[in-house]
């Protein structure tokens, strides 16, 4: 079942990047990768085993206050902090991409989605996500 | 300990080690001035002490992994991400 998953094309997260690329952590990676008995817990850690180690991982601010409204919001905020050191943001320019993008697409992609994507966009970062339609968004750039 | 550089040229790496293991060596040269040259180790703590995004994440999983059972995290990203 796993690597059924992994040689689907959406898993491929390689997008030719450069040394110190960025990588964006989605809300649901994030809960399945810290959580020892998540369904997706084992392809988690193999996805993330696959990083190159000059990566730089990423949380959006977004994804924080979802983890922040988590049971285990605490413990899991303190670990994003640690991991990411600054959450980062959107921006004007990005809600630009964004209107742009919902405009020449047909895309059911949600608020959160969008603001991810545009940082994805942004950064010309790598997206950890086990949410096919948004990385397929992703992959799309 | 006194050495040749012609001695030190060809075991680089063997004084090297004495070096960091916290031996004195003392490199001499004749031409074209006679000379001494002090073999000095310094560990850079700042570069070697600084961690990859990927350790810390894997730090952190080993010390604060969470072990609930029942919603996924993609269930529950599809709950409140609406």
């Amino acid at each position: 079942m796993l690597s059924v998953e992994r040689e689907n094309p959406v898993w491929n997260f390689k997008t030719g990047l450069g040394v110190n690329a960025m990588v964006m952590i989605d809300t649901n990676f994030f809960c399945s990768f810290y959580n020892n008995f998540d369904v997706n817990h084992q392809i988690a850690k193999e996805l993330f085993f696959d990083l190159d180690d000059d990566e730089q991982i990423k949380i959006p601010y977004v994804v924080a206050a979802e983890i922040a409204v988590s049971k285990d919001s605490i413990r899991l905020l303190n670990i994003a902090k640690q991991l990411s050191q600054r959450f980062v943001t959107n921006n004007d320019e990005d809600l630009e991409y964004i209107s742009k993008f919902a405009q020449e697409r047909d895309s059911s992609l949600k608020a959160n989605d969008f603001l991810i994507l545009a940082l994805c966009k942004r950064y010309r970062a790598k997206l950890l996500s086990f949410d096919k339609k948004l990385v397929r968004a992703v992959l799309s750039l | 300990m006194n050495i040749s550089s012609t001695e030190f040229q060809q075991n680089v790496g063997y004084y090297l080690k004495l070096a960091e293991a916290g031996n004195s060596i003392q490199i001499t040269k004749s031409k074209p001035k006679h000379s001494i040259f002090r073999l000095v180790f310094q560990e850079n703590k700042k570069a070697s002490k600084k961690k990859t995004s990927k350790q810390i994440a894997l730090e952190l999983l080993e010390k604060y992994a969470i072990s609930r059972k029942g919603e996924s995290g993609l269930e529950f990203q599809n709950r409140v991400r609406s």
